[in-house]
Formats: structure tokens, sequence, C-alpha cells
């Protein structure tokens, strides 16, 4: 088992950079999620680790080892791709097999560690069948098998649940989880989707356009994203981010949004604001209906049953909020409600770098 | 009925399970009605031709000229395959087409990998690795009539005029000859295997001769088999580069079956016939043969 660490990676393909300046530790036995939006150099990075791809600049190593050079057969890594890359004319045993045979292990010691990985994955009936002849759940486990059975330094997952309906995920999220727990091995597995990152991660690392954004345990990641495009990108439905104003008289810090004024000096402090332009963030689930607060027009609502997602026009500007449990009526479109803000909740990004403000909450 | 129908009930068997009996019936009609052009070719081209050449394997012509055909029946038959020389013909066919098939397929096997590798310049090679397809028979064999010319050649050697280097020159000329096609077909192949494929026997350690073996000619077999029995079916019917070559010689040694109907064609046609017949049934059942063995091992994906 070993750590893998990503030092000032750059990539760049013609003239598109798919992964500028990538600093990242994964620590030994780590479960990281590489989260972003499609096209921002996920699986350039996980192909880096791999030995698929050369950086352009800077260096990958796993453990101490610096391996830009080192051919993937020798980096003791195991990677589970989106297609799985089943060989479709070996059967599952042989599938599992194919890399013990390549590194030449011994045969009896490669039937032992074929049949233990199929018994890890539930695959034991399966062995004698060809991938063709199995469900998209199976052959992902299959290729999970192939992963797991050479017992490596680190697993590599480029989106591998992607090609499973969605009740098959979400039992294979937990599957993966359990086997991350089992082996106790690093894992770096790409994603887009943020549910996946949220429940499976020990740490999320957010990419955005080839760039490092956050990288920390999901539960910050949610609570202090660290610019707006994290804010932006975290949460179903996604925070809601808008143009605000400061002003500060004294020792009182208000917010100025859409004729409310917050008073916001429980939560921050005077050093750390400045008056005028701000973003203000603020989660749906935050924006609670109320008799006084924030007048917006209601545009749609979305019933979900156990929610519902309320969108309005408040200011020139569009906020979603989440009621959970709705019980009674919901209110309809053009309909004017108020929604209550409490300050606790209000997350503040620089209006021109988008960064996150600290408040007295951050360590 | 629209051209756009017949082609989508052609594509979905299901659809035109519930359409009415006048529309399957019409439907037929239309079917025959584009098949009929290749029909006819083949009827004139290829179906007479197969029949006048059965019919002739029970004649010999008159006795002198302009006398009438005479019935002989099936004692030509057991003339022509109770001969000798046509045996060894025929085995020296099977040699000529296993010297040909075998270096083709391994070479451009070989060649197509080779320029399948993502490397810079690799289009370059795959031009001039494909060129003996636009070189015509004629062609091919002059540029080895003059490579091997005793005298003034290039190589200098005098293979022509000894009978075993003159069948390997033949083959020579052959395997040059199919190595474009064969070269372009599974280059085709092999730029149908998925790269996640071989990036995948990449990690799991296999080095490019064992992702040749175990990786990509498995799952190129239906490409490789039908290159085999191309070549084998091409090489069954070699002549242009015998008769440019060597005419047969020496002592007979490049006198392939072909060639041996090309000679015979006027003193016996009749024999030429019967020879012709067993030409056209070997290569028949050659590729039934050769599909049925190779169907069972190979992969068709899933
Ligand atoms: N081989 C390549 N040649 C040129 N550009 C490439 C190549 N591979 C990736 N890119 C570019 O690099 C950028 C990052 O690609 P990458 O595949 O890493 O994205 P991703 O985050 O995995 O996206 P997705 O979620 O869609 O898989 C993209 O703009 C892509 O077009
Ligand atoms: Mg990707």
């Amino acid at each position: 088992m070993s750590s893998v660490t990503f030092d000032r990676v750059r990539k760049v393909y013609g003239d598109v950079v798919a992964v500028d300046d990538l600093s990242l530790t994964v620590d030994d036995g780590e479960f990281m999620v590489l989260l972003g939006p499609s096209g921002c150099g996920k699986s350039t990075a996980l192909r880096m680790v791999a030995g698929l791809e050369e950086p352009t600049s800077g260096d990958i190593a796993l453990g101490n080892q610096v391996v830009n050079r080192v051919p993937p057969k020798d980096r003791d890594i195991a990677m589970v791709f989106q297609s799985y890359a089943l060989y479709p004319h070996m059967t599952v045993r042989a599938n599992i097999e194919f890399p013990l045979k390549a590194r030449k292990v011994e045969r009896s010691v490669r039937v032992e560690r074929v049949e233990a990985a199929a018994e890890t994955l539930g695959l034991s009936e399966l062995l004698d069948r060809k991938p063709g002849q199995l469900s998209g759940g199976q052959r992902q486990r299959v290729a999970a098998a192939r992963a797991i059975v050479r017992r490596p330094q680190a697993f590599l997952m480029d989106e591998p649940l992607s090609n499973l309906d969605a009740k098959l995920r979400v039992q294979t999220r937990i599957q993966l989880v359990q086997l991350h727990q089992q082996l106790g091995t690093t894992f770096l597995y790409v994603t887009h989707d943020q549910v996946e990152a949220m429940t499976m991660a020990d740490r999320i690392a957010v990419l955005h356009d080839g760039r490092l954004q956050q990288v920390d345990r999901p539960s910050d990641v949610y609570d202090r994203p660290a610019n707006a495009f994290v804010a932006r990108f975290i949460g179903s439905p996604p925070m809601n981010v808008v143009p605000a104003t400061i002003t500060i008289d004294g020792s009182a810090l208000t917010l100025n949004i859409a004729g409310l004024a917050l008073d916001l000096s429980t939560k921050f402090r005077p050093e750390d604001l400045k008056a005028g332009d701000v973003l203000l963030g603020i989660r749906p689930e935050d924006l609670i209906p109320a008799e006084d607060g924030l007048q917006a027009t209601v545009l749609g609502v979305e019933s979900l049953g156990h929610e519902a997602h309320i969108v309005a026009q408040c200011g020139g500007h569009q906020l979603t909020a989440r009621i959970a449990n709705p019980r009674g009526s919901l209110p309809h479109a053009s309909d004017v409600m108020r929604f209550a803000v409490d300050a606790d909740d209000v997350h503040l990004f620089d209006a021109t770098s988008e960064q996150r403000i600290a408040d007295s909450t951050s360590s | 009925m629209s051209l756009s129908q017949t082609r989508m009930s052609l594509n979905d068997g299901a659809g035109t399970y519930f359409r009415s009996r006048r529309a399957r019936v019409s439907e037929t009609l239309w079917a025959y009605a584009f098949l009929a052009p290749s029909l006819v070719i083949f009827a004139v081209f290829v179906f007479y031709p197969l029949i006048r050449t059965a019919h002739q394997t029970f004649y010999q012509p008159g006795l002198y000229p302009d006398a009438p055909q005479r019935y002989i029946g099936w004692e030509q038959w057991t003339d022509v395959l109770g001969d000798s020389d046509f045996h060894a013909t025929i085995l020296r066919t099977l040699l000529l087409s296993l010297m040909t098939v075998l270096p083709a397929l391994v070479l451009g096997l070989l060649l197509a990998w080779l320029v399948n590798q993502p490397l810079r310049g690799m289009s370059l090679f795959r031009i001039v690795f494909s060129t003996p397809v636009a070189t015509s028979v004629a062609v091919a064999s002059l540029v080895f009539l003059i490579l091997l010319n005793p005298q003034g050649g290039i190589l200098k050697v005098d293979w022509l005029t000894r009978p075993t280097p003159a069948l390997m020159s033949v083959a020579l000329t052959n395997v040059w000859q199919n190595l474009g096609i064969t070269f372009i077909i599974i280059l085709a192949g092999l730029q149908s295997v998925p790269d996640d494929l071989i990036e995948a026997a990449k990690i799991d350690g296999a080095g490019p001769w064992r992702r040749l073996r175990s990786v990509i000619i498995p799952t190129i077999s239906p490409t490789l088999m039908f290159a085999f029995v191309i070549l084998t079916i091409v090489s069954f019917q070699t002549f242009g580069q015998i008769d440019i070559l060597t005419q047969g010689g020496p002592q007979d040694a490049t006198r392939v079956i072909v060639y041996d109907i090309f000679t015979n064609r006027g003193s016996d046609p009749g024999a030429a016939a019967v020879k012709s017949i067993v030409l056209f049934g070997g290569l028949v059942l050659l590729t039934f043969i050769q599909f049925a063995a190779l169907n069972r091992r190979v992969h068709y994906g899933d």
C-alpha cells in the first residue's frame, strides 16, 4: 500500500491545458474522490497515475518513488475502467487471472487468489461465463475482482458506476466502500457525481478547468465550500449564489440584499469583511418560508414527495428553496412569498476572486 | 411502397410480423427487383460458364478439326483424377498456397501492428505498406523478374531456373502482391480494438508481446479469419506471376492447377474442365472448412 502524490503536475494537449498545476496527496489507505464537471481533467489526472499519460511537467509519486517514467506494468496499481474493459474472449476466471499470469505468478497461487477475489465479489458461480453473458453489475464486479486479485498499492477507478442503473449504483457504492474497508488500500476514484463523492469519499478533491478547487472531507466541502464554484457544484439543488452588498458601521456588519438587511455580526468578524460588493451563498434548505424576510415571486414548484423545491425570483436573481417533508399546500407560480435567512447559514465569497470569506466558525 | 419503408422492414424483422400478407408479398417482389441486376450478372458470368464447364467434363474434342465433340462420360473424370501428374499439381498448389498465406498473414499482422503504434510519422508507413494494393499482377511480377534476373538483376540470383527456388519466388511475388490488402484488412481490424482493452492489459502487467498474443489477436480473430480465407482463395488462383516469371517451369516446378488448366485448354479441354471443377469444388470446400473450424474459436464480440 502506498500514498499517491501529485506535485505541481501539469498536462497539456496541444493548446488544451487538461490538468493545471495540480498538487495533491492521497494518503496511504485513503479513499479519495476526484470530483468535477465533464472535461475538468479528472480522467487525465487518473491516467497519469496509471502511467497511460505522461505529465507535461511536475511529478507523480507512488509512496516515495517518483514514477513519471515508469511504465504502467511496473507501477503496481490497478484500474477499473468506465467501460470495465473486460477481455471479451476470456472467461470470468481468465479475466481475473490475467494480471497474475502477466506477472508470472505461480499456478497454484493464481488459482487460490482468483477464487478468493471471486469470493469477495460474489462471483464464484460465474467463473466460467464470458463477459458477454453477464449483466452490467456483474461485469462491474468482474472488473473490480480483476483489480483486487493482484493486491496492488493503489486502486484507480474512472467513473466505474456510470453504466449501472440508479438502484444498482446505490448497492455498488456500498459494496465499494466495504471493499475499501476490507482491503485498506488507497483508492483514487473519479466521478462527476457529487452523490458518489459525498457518500464514499474520505476526502473529496474538487477540480474545475484542470485546477484543484478544494480538498476536504465531504462534510467540509458541503459546509465550507472554498469558493463560489464549489458552492454551486455541490448540493442538490446546489447553493444559491447571488450578488449582495455589505455595509460596515463601527462593529455593525450588515448584508443588504433585495431590500433585506441582515445583521452578520454573529458569524463574521469586521476584520475579515470590507464594505461593498460580495457574493452571498445560501443553501436551499436554509431558505425557510416565513412571515418576514426575503421577498420573492414564485416561478415554479417541483415536488419530489419527500421534499419540494421552490424556484423563485428575488431582486433580479433566481433562488431555490428546499422544503423537507412538505405537508399541506405548496405555493403556486406567481405567488409572492417570504423566506427567513439566518445569519449563521450565510456563506460569503469575494465578489471578484469568488474565494470564500473567512468567518468566526472557521479554524 | 416507398424505398425507406422497404429498408425499414428489411432491418426490423419484428416489425414485419404484424404486416398484412399482401404487404409481405409486395415486399418480396421489391427485394427481387433490387437483387435482379446482380442476379443477371451472376447468371451470365458465373452460373452459365459453370454449367458449361461441368457439361464439358463429359466430352472430348472430335478426332479431326470441325468434327463434333465425342461423349465419353465419367471416363474423363477417372482419367484425370487418377493422373499422378495431376496429383503432383494439386500438392504443388497446396504448397504454394501455404507459402503464400502464412507469410502474408504474419507479415501483414506484424506491419499493421507496428504501424498502429501511436508514434509520429506512422501515417507515412501506412501509405507505403498499402501501395502493393494498387499494383497489378503484371507490374508486381515484372518487379520480381527484374529483381531476380541472374544477369542484369538487382539480386543477381538464379532462382527462376531451379525448381524449388522458382516456386518460392512465385510465392514471394504472391506475398508481396497480397501484403498490401492483408495489411489494410488487418489494420482496420486493429483500429477497431477498443483502446481501453489495450490500456487495461498494460496496467494488468502485459508487455507488448503478451498484449498482441492474448488480447489483440483474439479480439481481431474475425478479421484474421477473413484475411486468411481471402488469401487462400487468391493463392489458389495464382496465374499471372507464373505466366510472367516461369511459365510453369522449370520442370513443371511451378505448374499449379490454374496454370495446368491454362495449358490444357486447347489440347485437352475436357481435362481442363474437370480440373476447373475440382478447383472450384476444392475452394468451396476449403472455405466451408475454414469458416467451420475458425468459427468455434473466433470471438465475435458480445
Ligand atoms: N488525448 C487527448 N487529446 C487532446 N485533448 C484531450 C485528450 N484527452 C483529454 N483531452 C482534453 O483534456 C480535457 C480534460 O479531459 P478529461 O478526459 O481528463 O476530462 P474528464 O474530467 O475526465 O471529463 P469526463 O467527465 O467527461 O470524463 C478536456 O478538455 C479534453 O478535451
Ligand atoms: Mg473522464
